[in-house]
Order: C-alpha cells, then sequence, then structure tokens
C-alpha cells in the first residue's frame, strides 16, 4: 500500500489502533490466532453483525443466482427434465449459431455509434449549462426530464415519432424542407442510429447531472487565471475544464460501455430485432435463447460469455486509462 | 374436419351431464369418470382466475367455483390468477409454483409435451364421456407422436381472412362476400389502397407472428414448414407453397405498394391501425374480434371476418386456441380432480342452459362480446343448441362472419409444426421481414437460405 507512518504527523485518535497494524514493521508476521485476536478486539464481530443483512441480501438475491447461472451454462436443462451435464457442448452451440455474428455485429454497431454520439454531449450540455447566469436549475431539470420518463413509454413514443409514413413526426418535419420520408426502423442503415438517438435523448440526463456536479469542484481561480491570460472559451473548455472532468469521463465512460453492450429494451420494443435481424443484440439473443427456444443452458452460456468479454474490456480499459486517470 | 360423433354418443353425453346436474341439485357428488374418490380428500390449485379488473367474471368464477364445491366436497380448490407465460412458465414449473392446472395456447403445447412439461391425461380422457366427445379435429394439438393426449382444448379458432367492412363498402366491395382466394386478396387490396390511400392487405411481422402468418398462408397453399415422418422432422421451408405466400407479400409491397409502408409491426400496432379504419384486409386469428372489440375499440359492425383463401390444393388452415394441461408433478388423484375442474368450469355451458345463459350474461357485464366467432368444441348440433340457450344474448352480429363460420366445418384445421415450433416461427419473422423491407431480396433466395437453419432449429430440438 505504500503507507509509512511519518514520526513527526500523531495518528488520529479514533483510528490509531487499526493504523497500528497497518503500518507494522515488515518482517514481524503474526499468526493466525493472533490475527484473529486482534480482529476480535477490534470490532471485527460488531463489524460482521452489521454487515451481515447486506451479506444475506447479496448473497441470496445476487450472487447465488450468479452461481447457479454459471452452472446452468454447463448443463442441458429445460429446468423441467433433469439437467443433465454436458460440459462446453453450450459455448460450441451458441459459438455454432449464425445468429451471434450478427448479434456481436450490431452490438458493437451500437456501442461505438452510443460512444459517439451520447458520451461528448453531455459533457458539452453540462458545460453549456453551467455557463447559464440565469435559469440554470430549469435547464438542468429539462436535461433530466427524459430520464424519469419510463423507458418502455419513451421507446413507444419514439416508435411513433419514427413512423415510416409521410405523416411520421419526422417524416412530416422533413417534408417541410423538401426531404423523406426515411423508413428510419424497417432498413438496416437507419434502425441502429435511430435506436442509438432515442437510447442517448433517454439516458443523456444522468450524465449531464453528473457532469454538472463535477464541474462546480472545478477551481475558479483557474478560469479567472485564464482569463487574465487572454485565453478564450475553447481553450479554457479544453486546458481546464476537460482535464478537470477527466476522472468522471473515464469513469462514465466505462459506465456506458458496459451498459450499451447490454442494450435490450430499446431494439426489443421499437424492432424486435428487426428489420431481419438488423438490431439483434447479444441480449436479445439470450432472451430468444431462454424465452422462446426455452433452451436455458444455450441462454446462460452465452450470458456468461458476454460477461467474461465484458470483464475482460473493463480490465483492458482500467489498464490503458490508469496513468492517464492518475495523471489528472 | 373429422369424424362426428353418433347419436347414441351425444345423447350418452347428454345423460351424463343430465345426472350430473342432477347430483348437483341434490347437494351430492359424483366421480364422473374421474378416479377420485368419493371420500379421497384432494387439493388443486387452478390457474385462470380472472382479476380485480374483471368483477362480473370474478364473480361467475367463484360461483363456479362454489358450486363446484357443493359437487365435489372432497375436493379443495385454490384459485390463482396465474396465466400462461412463456418467460416464467418453466422457471414456476421448476419451483413448485405452478397451479395443478391452467390453460396454454396452441402455439406452445407441442413444445411442452415435448419437455415433459404437460401430464399425460390419455387414460382419464378415454375413460370420461365428454372428454372423448371433443370435437377429434381439435384433440390432435395436445397429442404426441404415439397418440398419448396431454390436454383438453376449451377454445378454438381458425386463422381467417380479417378486414374492415366499412373500407369495402367504400369502394363498391360486397362486404358479405370476402375473397376466398389470394388473387382476390390481392385485387381487393389493391382497390383499397389506390381509392382510399389505406393499407390493402397487411400482416403482423415482429417477434414469431410473421413466422406464424407465413405458416397459416403457406398451409392454404398448399405446403406445411415442417413435415414429420414418425419422431423425424423434416424442415420444408423452402416448399412451393411457402414461397407462394412470401412471394404474395413481396408483390404487394414493392409491385403494387398495397401493404403500407409500415412492415414492421406488431400484432397490436397491427389492431389498432385496423381499428382506425387504416388497414383494409389482414390475415390473424378469428379470435380477434373480442380484443378488436374490447381492447382496441373497433366499430363492431365494421369487422368481416372470411375464411382463408385457399388456393386449389390448399391444406386448409393453422388452428389456434387454448388447452387445459395438468401439472407434470400431479398425483392421479389431483389430475382427476382438475379435469373435473376443467369440465365443469370450461365445458358444463355447452350441455347445462343455465351455465351458458350465466355465462353469457357475466360477459355481457365484463363488456365483452357474446356470440364470438369460434371453432364448436363439441360436434355442430351440440353447437347449435348453446347458440340457441344465449340467443338473447348475442350482441354481435353474427351475420358479419357467416362465410367464416360456414367455412369452419369444410375447411380442415391442420396443426402447428410438432418440432421447435415457436424457433421456427421467429426464424421465419426473419425472412417475412427480409422480403418486406429489402426489394433485392427474392422469396425462393431468402427461403432455401432458411431452411438449413430450420432443419438445425429442428435437430437442436429433438
Amino acid at each position: 500500500m505504500g503507507w509509512v507512518r511519518r514520526p513527526d504527523v500523531p495518528n488520529p485518535p479514533i483510528r490509531s489502533r487499526r493504523m497500528s497494524s497497518l503500518t507494522r514493521t515488515p518482517g514481524r508476521t503474526r499468526g493466525p490466532i493472533a490475527r484473529v485476536t486482534s480482529w476480535w478486539r477490534n470490532g471485527g464481530p460488531a463489524a460482521l453483525l452489521f454487515l451481515l443483512p447486506l451479506l444475506i441480501c447479496f448473497g441470496y438475491f445476487a450472487w447465488w443466482p450468479i452461481i447457479q447461472g454459471l452452472l446452468l451454462s454447463f448443463q442441458d436443462t429445460n429446468l423441467v427434465l433433469e439437467s443433465t451435464w454436458v460440459g462446453l457442448v453450450n459455448v460450441e452451440r451458441v459459438l455454432a449459431d449464425p445468429r451471434l455474428g450478427t448479434a456481436v455485429e450490431n452490438t458493437t454497431r451500437f456501442a461505438l455509434l452510443s460512444i459517439l454520439i451520447g458520451f461528448p454531449l453531455p459533457v458539452l450540455l453540462a458545460v453549456a449549462i453551467s455557463e447559464l447566469r440565469r435559469a440554470r436549475a430549469l435547464a438542468g431539470i429539462l436535461a433530466y426530464t427524459p430520464v424519469i420518463i419510463p423507458p418502455v413509454v419513451s421507446v413507444l413514443l419514439w416508435k411513433i415519432f419514427y413512423d415510416p409514413s409521410s405523416t411520421g413526426l419526422f417524416n412530416d418535419v422533413l417534408s417541410r424542407v423538401g426531404l423523406g420520408p426515411v423508413e428510419w426502423l424497417q432498413t438496416t442503415t437507419t434502425v441502429i442510429p435511430a435506436i442509438v438517438v432515442q437510447a442517448t435523448w433517454s439516458s443523456i440526463g444522468t450524465a449531464t447531472i453528473i457532469y454538472l456536479a463535477a464541474l462546480t469542484s472545478v477551481r475558479a481561480d483557474l478560469y479567472e487565471a485564464a482569463e487574465l491570460d487572454g485565453a478564450r472559451i475553447f481553450r479554457r473548455f479544453w486546458h481546464i475544464t476537460l482535464p478537470q472532468l477527466r476522472p468522471v469521463m473515464l469513469l462514465l465512460l466505462l459506465l456506458q460501455l458496459i451498459g450499451v453492450f447490454q442494450i435490450f429494451t430499446e431494439p426489443f420494443v421499437m424492432t424486435g430485432g428487426g428489420p431481419a435481424n438488423a438490431s439483434l443484440t447479444v441480449l436479445m439473443l439470450i432472451f430468444n435463447y431462454a424465452f422462446i427456444d426455452g433452451d436455458y443452458g444455450k441462454a446462460a452460456a452465452l450470458s456468461l460469455m458476454l460477461a467474461v468479454v465484458l470483464s475482460a474490456l473493463s480490465a483492458v480499459y482500467l489498464a490503458a486509462t490508469r496513468r492517464w486517470s492518475q495523471h489528472s | 374436419m373429422g369424424s362426428r360423433l353418433t347419436k347414441q354418443r351425444v345423447a350418452a353425453a347428454g345423460l351424463a351431464l343430465g345426472l350430473l346436474a342432477l347430483t348437483a341439485c341434490s347437494g351430492s357428488s359424483t366421480g364422473g369418470g374421474s378416479s377420485t374418490g368419493e371420500s379421497d380428500e384432494v387439493t388443486i390449485t387452478v390457474g385462470n382466475q380472472p382479476d380485480d379488473n374483471q368483477p362480473e367474471q370474478l364473480e361467475l368464477f367463484n360461483a363456479q367455483l362454489e358450486a363446484f364445491r357443493e359437487l365435489h366436497p372432497n375436493i379443495t380448490i385454490e384459485a390463482e390468477i396465474t396465466k400462461f407465460d412463456p418467460q416464467t412458465f418453466n422457471a414456476q414449473l421448476s419451483g413448485g409454483t405452478l397451479p395443478t392446472t391452467m390453460t396454454v395456447p396452441f402455439t406452445h403445447v407441442g413444445s411442452l409435451i415435448e419437455q415433459g412439461a404437460a401430464l399425460d391425461l390419455t387414460d382419464h380422457i378415454d375413460d370420461d364421456e365428454i372428454f372423448s366427445s371433443l370435437n377429434p379435429a381439435l384433440n390432435t394439438i395436445s397429442q404426441d407422436t404415439e397418440g398419448s393426449r396431454y390436454g383438453i382444448t376449451v377454445q378454438a379458432y381458425t386463422f381467417g381472412l380479417i378486414y374492415n367492412r366499412d373500407l369495402y363498402e367504400q369502394v363498391g366491395l360486397d362486404p358479405d362476400s370476402p375473397p376466398t382466394t389470394w388473387d382476390g386478396v390481392r385485387e381487393n387490396a389493391r382497390l383499397i389502397s389506390d381509392e382510399l390511400g389505406a393499407t390493402g392487405f397487411t400482416i403482423a411481422t415482429t417477434g414469431n407472428t410473421g413466422g406464424w402468418t407465413l405458416t397459416a398462408m403457406s398451409y392454404s397453399n398448399g405446403d406445411t414448414i415442417q413435415e414429420l415422418d414418425g419422431d423425424q422432422a423434416t424442415a420444408t421451408i423452402a416448399s412451393p407453397g411457402v414461397e407462394t405466400s412470401l412471394q404474395f407479400l413481396r408483390d404487394l409491397r414493392w409491385e403494387d405498394e398495397s401493404f403500407g409502408s409500415n412492415v414492421l409491426l406488431e400484432t397490436a400496432d397491427l389492431n389498432t391501425a385496423f381499428a382506425a379504419g387504416d388497414i383494409g384486409q389482414y390475415a390473424g386469428g378469428a379470435d380477434v374480434y373480442r380484443n378488436l372489440v374490447t381492447t382496441f375499440e373497433a366499430d363492431p359492425e365494421s369487422i368481416g371476418i372470411g375464411p382463408l383463401p385457399q388456393s386449389p390444393d390448399g391444406l386448409g388452415t393453422l388452428g389456434g386456441g387454448s388447452v387445459s394441461i395438468v401439472n407434470p408433478t400431479a398425483t392421479e388423484a389431483e389430475a382427476a380432480a382438475a379435469l373435473e375442474w376443467v369440465k365443469y368450469s370450461y365445458l358444463q355451458k355447452y350441455s347445462d342452459e343455465d351455465a351458458a345463459v350465466a355465462d353469457a350474461e357475466a360477459a355481457i357485464a365484463s363488456g365483452v362480446p357474446v356470440g364470438l366467432p369460434q371453432v364448436p368444441l363439441f360436434d355442430e348440433a351440440g353447437n347449435e343448441q348453446y347458440l340457441s340457450w344465449i340467443e338473447d344474448s348475442i350482441n354481435v352480429n353474427r351475420d358479419n362472419y357467416t362465410v367464416y363460420l360456414d367455412s369452419i366445418s369444410a375447411l380442415p384445421v391442420v396443426a402447428e409444426p410438432a418440432v421447435a415450433a415457436g424457433s421456427t416461427y421467429g426464424l421465419l419473422s426473419t425472412v417475412v421481414q427480409d422480403v418486406l423491407t429489402d426489394p433485392d431480396v427474392q422469396a425462393a433466395e431468402a427461403l432455401a437460405a432458411a431452411e438449413s437453419e430450420g432443419q438445425a432449429l429442428i435437430d437442436a430440438e429433438s
């Protein structure tokens, strides 16, 4: 941990006993009995008691189902007949499914497009709102409003906007400038961008509010100094705002990546994966395996594969951005 | 349509039901052909209880429960509102929370039998006068390849042509004479589209519905999507009947432009647009009449239903409906008790005038149309008698679908694919969407490409 107690700095009185255990002299090892005794004396049982409800809840409702899901991916089961252990057969069957390639490709397109559109927008929106002299709170509320609309409602609303007929809302607007009609959700080229725009609209508020909060911690004297040096708004944004927001941006980018790789509701409600599987995502494929085909083993196997890929992606991302984060 | 009941069997069935009613009045009970002994106490759970949003239906259900308890004091029934949901069914069964009996749609019966999720009821059914009097054409739905029976059909309809009578009149078509061929449908679609700007003909395409509808159309054009030889199923997705059906959709979409601009329709979207008068014709189950009136608030007078158009070598139409199944974990006594309940709650109205009238009156009080188009569960004579009992309660114009009703006995009901029906429908929905959204995709090529995938789905489930 790199913890070294400086002799001239006194320990805070409350944490002194715990810190002393952390800062013991290297080479002095203690036996298990001593460790247990120390844990007991340092209030371990009480802490455990406080943790117990949380551990039970997480264990029963989160970790145990995860373990069950893990086991399911190695079984041939419909939850009715007796399960049989099949090893990696489910994984092989998933890999042999021609829809997998389509689903992975679509999901990747969703992810890239979502990042391209959905990542910079809330930053810009938050900066714009923070620059407002009046009605800043109102602007924040308006930006956040789409988030409080139930997801299915907002998806169905946009489905109506995307009506492919010339009387559809967006097509009506386009027709006024001599364009369209566009079959937004019915062509393989426009369906994913159309869904991404809707998904961005409905989720942009959360990131905007987080960025707005982060912006309040940016030191005002930096801007003042930059202004005195003649820096215009773009330079101030580039050299002060962005570096100050960097840790939050990196975290939100990771969360957005993980979230968008699990996109389900929007394509499921809007297109059902169509047209011709053009908006089929990995999560929809998992849903189809389980609830259309009744093949729970295959669904669990693909879930496991997705979890492994997302974990690996997160690890690579964290490793790649660690240095940048630390510098900030 | 299948074999008819003999007069003797009908008389015997009537006698059995008469005795059943008589014993109900006297407060004693009878096994009614079941293996539940009089002294055997048994407790079962039954699903499909109406919820609080249907107070009149719930009241009728509770009255039925009360009467049943008097009739069978040894059977304790615990009712619950559980309805079939493919997303939770297996988990409920696995977790032991599935009712002893509930209804499931035709589409899922085959896969549930295959999964071992329904109890073999063959002995119970064969021993029972009422169950063995049911329309034989509907019994195949709940049979496996060896002829064992796993359910009782309690509601049935067939695929037909749903059309808007108002739009027909507006373009000068006779609303009492729906087309009987696909060429006629196409001609009418073109007329409606050209003259009114409405969608001439369309189908729901999302989920599995596109494939389900294409399958029904393929039956009418002479081919199934799967052939069964003993236990061995073979995908026949690229057969001429399927291709003709898909080509029909393609022609309407790209050549006639009478299919409408929205080709990714869910069933609810389709019915909303139909109720609003934006769609002239579509292929769908005749049971939609009820939802069109109650949920989508369509004018009942504007709804016309005709038989599914047939080519000269058409096989018939696809059936739909509900089948009561019994939980595979049920004991013999529980199964017998469950079947007694099924018989009492769903079938009694076809043999007991009071029950028929009470059921119809509760339906009217709940705002549900009475006299809906459906396939008779017993024979024609029994159906006529039932209709005469509820004549005063019928609140829909059955003349608007006379042609459909007349076709029921003449048009064979073809069973759904025996293996991997749901996933094959899903595959075909993709093909339908492909053809309808890309003018460069040819029907024959799309089907040829899908056939091997369809066979893989069958092999995976076999």
